[in-house]
């Protein structure tokens, strides 16, 4: 590596790139990540949409 | 930065997750929020390193810290709870950035805001200069970004590179030597005498 050492302008910026990340959004974010978490799964999610698409697709073709 | 250990934090949420009795005294929510506020800075500052936006950063730590929850019975060892968040993390950035570079291919999605990747304590000029060098390095391919940013920086070794990539040491060089040479080469076609940026 020694070789190719890098541009220490480049990395000097690349490193002041930071979140906005306070103590509001760690909190936010936790409530959202319990959320999902207790909250149906992808394929139950999956499974209930196809569910209501089929019977609404049976009431309109019931009327 | 060194990837440190929180032998605590894991511990307890690695036996809880193992049903574990630990007296009643912490729930497993409580569990994951210590891990989290813990662990969710050091996630997010990875990933606007690595995505060069905020707007995808909320969905991407919530997307590491579930995938950590769910798989934590696969950690061998707590210590390691850094590195292995870190893993994630690089993983889901990766696939993201993926999909973002597919999306702009089809004209699909807008090239990045640039205007909350630093603080506020930045200038308008800082701010600028900063953007144009997140362009620059974005050029180049993403499995040479990310190790890129891997080492030079957030500061990890080369060893925990391969780790966190899943890839060998000799491939960690490569890609850096390749992405530095890129950013060269881009630095060179700007023809800045001073190295410093056009923005």
């Amino acid at each position: 590596m020694d070789d190719f050492e890098p541009d220490t302008h480049i990395v000097r910026l690349m490193a002041r790139i930071r979140p906005g990340w306070d103590a509001a959004r760690t909190e936010s974010n936790l409530a959202a990540i319990l959320e999902r978490l207790k909250g149906p799964k992808r394929r139950q999610r999956a499974w209930q949409a196809m569910l209501a698409a089929t019977r609404l697709r049976f009431h309109r073709a019931a009327r | 930065m060194p990837l440190l250990a929180d032998r605590s934090c894991a511990t307890r949420f690695a036996q809880r997750l193992r049903g574990e009795d630990l007296g009643g005294v912490v729930s497993e929510e409580q569990q994951l929020g210590d891990l989290f506020r813990r662990y969710a800075p050091y996630v997010a500052t990875i990933g606007i390193r690595l995505l060069g936006r905020d707007d995808e950063l909320d969905d991407l730590v919530q997307e590491v810290f579930i995938e950590a929850y769910r798989g934590f019975h696969q950690l061998r060892s707590p210590d390691s709870v850094k590195a292995w968040l870190a893993r994630i993390t690089v993983r889901r950035a990766t696939r993201r950035l993926r999909r973002r570079r597919l999306r702009s291919f089809f004209s699909l999605e807008e090239l990045p805001s640039d205007a909350k990747l630093v603080d506020d304590g930045a200038t308008p000029e800082e701010k600028a200069e900063i953007a144009s060098t997140y362009r620059m390095v974005e050029r180049i391919p993403i499995r040479q970004r990310v190790v890129w940013v891997l080492k030079h920086v957030e500061g990890e070794t080369l060893d925990s590179i391969a780790a966190i990539c899943h890839i060998s040491k000799a491939t960690v060089q490569r890609r850096l030597r390749a992405a530095d040479r890129s950013l060269r080469m881009q630095k060179e076609r700007q023809g800045d005498p001073d190295g410093r940026l056009r923005t």
